[in-house]
């Protein structure tokens, strides 16, 4: 089937398909805009839950998450909170959120045995694990503390590279490297459980690229790639929740073909 | 046998059997006689003299005898006939007539032997004339069987046995030629890279006996359309183009033009027409079966005048439609978690090839990229709900609206009806699941959707309730098998009871009246959360909500599991895909196919809703003939303990036999299963009617013999065998010339009478 419809792509949409979005966009837009658009509910909505945990600053960014939902919405067809909501890893309402954020500067204490196991349920069972260091050092305070958690959640495993053709990295957009306020690392780093990344690890501060102060102005300066990386930035987090909801989708045989001529 | 008596006498002397020794002795006797005589020569009178030298003469060769030691041996021989083997055709094929004589191929062998009387007679004189029958065993016949006729039952000719049990029949045996009356028809199939005619060719030389053959003449060719080759998968896929390539040969008609036609009962289910010209033609018919089960399918081509066979006009297969991979296509109008949940337990099964596609962006949506920058692809609309839908298995709508896609040029609408289609004429599967966008949210009121969804939708009045809540389980759902979660009832009700609660629901209309509601969501109406339908041939369901993940995750938290949330979802696949595995009555037999009289062992298993074995069940038996519809065989049974019932049937006639169990447990039909049979005597020798003259031909070649056309008159002016002299040594005596006491009696009485003469002479 898969090699069917690629068939028919190749043949019959190749250099036609984008004028066939731009045109099917245009002409739906339309149609659309006439359509009441009703959500079932609030807490069926994507949602972008904050980890807060003892010690350290486990909220450093507290306006990121929120301006990337703002983003999403307004970006994919996701329908999305504004407001993020804060869990502990050790709560049953973790379970609420099959998403969840870990941001922090600073060094903190071991997690507890049963937030550990918790968490590790959570991740086993289909929750994802954003991790960003917001200070963006390697081997040191937060990153430290992060690897420390790593090794007790999962002791057979570890942090590895996600490769430059992994899904997260052309869930929405296509992108081929990792970006945040800061360029510590230019790849991402997690932890594959079956074929899907449970933990994504960013350690450029993708929230201080996101956030905005309450009068819409940007709360810290990107560097170096200035706005062009802060863009990037957000594409990254679009791409990190789209691969959190979809999987491996991306790289069902129907897309490859479309996404290699575009990766050229 | 046949032989004439001789005998014959020889002399040999066992003694001295080297002959440089019997030289010798030769020339001792001569020298012993010379100096015999000039020991006697001196004695007075000639009388004497030469009375003395016969004396001495014959006592000398009384000694050489008595050296040689003489015997006569006595032989008896027998003088033997050569043989000569008439090889008879008694396939089904010699009752061929040719053309229009009206004649068959085996009375032009009968006439044979009636025009050459003296020379069959000449041949019975001469030689030792074995006559056998042959097909694809040899059997031995007599001169009267030939004449009288004998029966043609042979339902295979295979030339390559026949030959090798010739060799062993005649290893060591004078056979100076064979006789084969035959159309040369072989009828056995060997693959295609084996050549048959070498086989045959190369066991003939081997024989080094000349074949004479004897086959009909061209003029006696039967006229005749056959069916003689059907190439094809005898199990298929269900929702897979099955494929048979039809071989038609064609004797004594040309320039027709005639349907080919492949029926299941009295259904065409594909049909060609073809231009009909004398020789080998092929045709190829296709069609993509629907539902799995085991099913008869019959090929024919129109009986025409003056055919020498019309059995093989009609090829019956019997095909098992399986299936293979389960196909589902999901279409999810926005990511969610409820999507990513399911998606994650349908890659996760082995079985299921999914093809998703999710709609990531909007047109209302402002991704601030290029295209190019997108990893986006077009919706294959067209492809998916045209040419591709048939291939599927299932299809899932999660929370998807359509509209955006039913443009003028690009009528979605349209394919809605092909959706409706492919579930009420394909049997295909349909689910709905629900969400802000989906149901009536998603436009599906008054279009070919809301008429196969087991709910009425209606735009007005639907709403999105979101009240946090646990789902009721109907008295419905308790038992059917998309919510039996548990094979207790009890349990069953248990889990469901424990399930975390849902974000909200669609609230759609009322149920449909043939839909059977197996949730509720307990807010203002109970409106149902799942329901199912059957809908024609295909199965109907929707899923009022988009929060049915929590079953997957919430749990973990409290030390549940995601199992039931699984198990849930399998149920519903298998029984929306109409599992077989989920009907509740089930046939099994031993055998597809049984040759006439042979027992056919079938086992009925019957499982009670829970999907245990079922007592005490009434099974109503038919065993009714595919075509006539008449019942062959009917009974009653109950099932045992082990929810089984067995029973065994023969029946001679051949043909095709459904075998229709009804299962009841206290007057309530509980299910019926339906499973095909077959008696079939293979018969290939009308397959291809054929005079296979390349094959008498050929034996004939090889084996420096020759080939005559039936009818053929004076055949002892053509025919030639050769006849040589065969003898065999039957028995012998010695009988000794030396070894008796007349022998050394006169030895010694000669010996004393020379002595007496001598001493009355005065001799020393």
């Amino acid at each position: 089937m898969g090699n069917i419809i690629n068939r028919l792509f190749t043949k019959k949409f190749g250099r036609l398909s984008t004028i066939f979005i731009c045109v099917i966009c245009m002409v739906c837009s339309l149609c659309f805009a006439s359509y009441r658009v009703f959500a079932m509910g609030e807490v069926s909505k994507f949602t972008f839950a904050q980890l807060e945990y003892n010690g350290g600053n486990w909220n450093p960014r507290p306006r990121g998450g929120k301006c990337l939902m703002w983003e999403l919405i307004k970006r994919t067809s996701v329908e999305a909170r504004i407001e993020t909501v804060i869990v502990r890893a050790g709560d049953s309402t973790l379970f609420e959120y099959p998403f969840v954020c870990m941001s922090g500067d600073q060094e903190f204490p071991p997690f507890s045995d049963k937030e550990i196991n918790n968490l590790k349920l959570y991740l086993e069972f289909g929750g994802t694990l954003l991790i960003d260091d917001s200070l963006g050092k390697t081997d040191f305070g937060f990153d430290k503390s992060v690897r420390r958690e790593m090794k007790r959640l999962f002791p057979h495993k570890f942090l590895e590279r996600l490769p430059a053709d992994h899904t997260v990295f052309k869930s929405f957009y296509l992108l081929n490297q990792a970006y945040g306020r800061v360029t510590e690392k230019s790849f991402l780093e997690g932890i594959t459980i079956g074929n899907r990344a449970v933990i994504i690890y960013s350690q450029n501060d993708l929230g201080g690229a996101w956030a905005k102060d309450s009068f819409g102005k940007w709360e810290y300066e990107v560097i170096p790639g200035g706005e062009k990386q802060r863009a990037m930035a957000f594409r990254l987090g679009i791409n990190i929740v789209m691969y959190a909801l979809t999987g491996n989708y991306k790289q069902d045989q129907v897309h490859l073909p479309f996404i290699l001529r575009r990766q050229m | 046998m046949d032989m004439e008596n001789l005998t014959q006498w020889n002399l040999t002397f066992v003694g001295v059997e080297n002959f440089g020794f019997r030289l010798l002795v030769v020339l001792g006797t001569i020298a012993a006689l010379y100096f015999s005589w000039l020991g006697i020569r001196g004695i007075g009178t000639l009388r004497k003299q030469l009375l003395l030298l016969a004396l001495r003469t014959v006592a000398i060769l009384m000694i050489v005898i008595l050296l040689l030691q003489p015997e006569m041996e006595q032989q008896e021989v027998v003088r033997l006939k050569n043989k000569v083997v008439c090889l008879l055709d008694n396939s089904k094929s010699m009752t061929l007539k040719g053309g229009d004589t009206g004649v068959t191929r085996f009375k032009l062998v009968q006439d044979f032997f009636r025009d050459n009387e003296a020379f069959v007679e000449k041949l019975q004189t001469n030689f030792d004339v074995d006559y056998l029958a042959f097909s694809d065993i040899i059997k031995e016949v007599s001169y009267n069987d030939m004449k009288g006729g004998f029966t043609l039952d042979g339902t295979s000719t295979d030339f390559t046995q026949v030959l090798k049990l010739l060799k062993k029949r005649y290893a060591g045996k004078s056979v100076k030629g064979y006789l084969v009356f035959s159309d040369g028809a072989d009828t056995v199939e060997l693959p295609p890279n084996v050549n048959k005619l070498e086989i045959i060719s190369n066991l003939a030389r081997d024989l080094s006996t000349p074949f004479f053959t004897f086959l009909p003449a061209g003029n006696m060719e039967a006229r005749d359309i056959a069916i003689s080759n059907v190439s094809y998968d005898s199990f298929t896929f269900v929702r897979s183009p099955w494929k048979a390539d039809v071989a038609l040969k064609v004797s004594g008609y040309k320039d027709l033009r005639l349907p080919v036609t492949l029926k299941q009962g009295n259904d065409i289910i594909s049909s060609k027409i073809m231009d009909i010209d004398e020789g080998e033609l092929h045709i190829n018919l296709s069609f993509t079966p629907f539902t799995t089960g085991t099913f008869l399918y019959t090929l024919s081509i129109p009986v025409q005048p003056h055919e020498a066979i019309t059995e093989n006009n009609q090829v019956s297969l019997l095909v098992k439609v399986v299936r293979d991979k389960i196909r589902i296509m999901h279409v999810c109008g926005r990511p969610s978690w409820d999507e990513r949940f399911l998606r994650r337990v349908l890659k996760s099964d082995p079985n299921i090839d999914l093809i998703s596609f999710f709609i990531l962006r909007t047109p209302t949506d402002i991704s601030e990229a290029r295209n190019e920058e997108l990893s986006l692809i077009p919706f294959p609309v067209d492809e998916l709900f045209t040419q591709a839908l048939n291939s599927f298995d299932l299809v899932i709508f999660q929370n998807f609206d359509y509209r955006p896609y039913d443009m003028s040029f690009f009528r979605f609408s349209h394919y809605l009806n092909n959706l409706q289609r492919f579930v009420t004429e394909q049997g295909g599967g349909f689910l709905m699941i629900g969400g802000d966008i989906s149901f009536s949210q998603g436009g599906y009121d008054g279009t070919a959707i809301e008429e196969i969804l087991p709910v009425y939708l209606n735009g007005e009045k639907d709403i999105i309730d979101t009240s946090q809540s646990k789902v009721v389980l109907t008295n419905d759902g308790l038992r059917h098998p998309v919510t039996m979660l548990d094979e207790n009832t009890d349990r069953n009700s248990a889990i469901w009871k424990d399930l975390p609660e849902l974000n909200g629901c669609n609230v759609t209309a009322q149920l449909k009246p043939n839909a059977i509601p197996l949730a509720t969501y307990p807010v203002k109406g109970e409106p149902s959360l799942i329901s199912v339908q059957d809908v024609g041939f295909g199965r109907c369901m929707a899923i009022t909500t988009d929060s049915l993940w929590r079953w997957g995750f919430i749990p973990i938290s409290n030390g549940g599991s995601n199992r039931h949330y699984i198990k849930f979802w399998q149920n519903t696949i298998k029984w929306l895909i109409k599992d077989p595995t989920l009907n509740p009555v089930r046939i099994t037999l031993n055998r597809e196919t049984v040759l006439p009289d042979e027992e056919v062992l079938i086992k009925v298993e019957v499982l009670g809703r829970n999907y245990q074995p079922l007592e005490g069940v009434q099974l109503d038996i038919d065993i009714a003939n595919e075509f006539s519809g008449k019942s062959i065989f009917v009974t009653r049974g109950t099932t045992g303990n082990d929810g089984q019932y067995r029973f065994a049937v023969r029946h001679t006639t051949e043909g095709y036999y459904i075998v229709k169990v009804i299962a009841r447990k206290e007057d309530n039909e509980i299910g019926q299963d339906y499973s095909i049979f077959g008696i079939a005597l293979e018969n290939k020798e009308f397959k291809d009617p054929s005079i296979r003259r390349d094959v008498l031909t050929k034996l004939a070649e090889v084996s420096d013999g020759k080939s005559f056309y039936l009818p053929a008159k004076n055949i002892e002016e053509r025919l030639f065998i050769e006849n040589p002299s065969i003898t065999k040594l039957v028995g012998k005596r010695q009988i000794s010339l030396w070894d008796n006491g007349y022998i050394f009696t006169i030895l010694l009485a000669i010996v004393s009478l020379e002595w007496w003469i001598r001493k009355r002479s005065g001799l020393s």
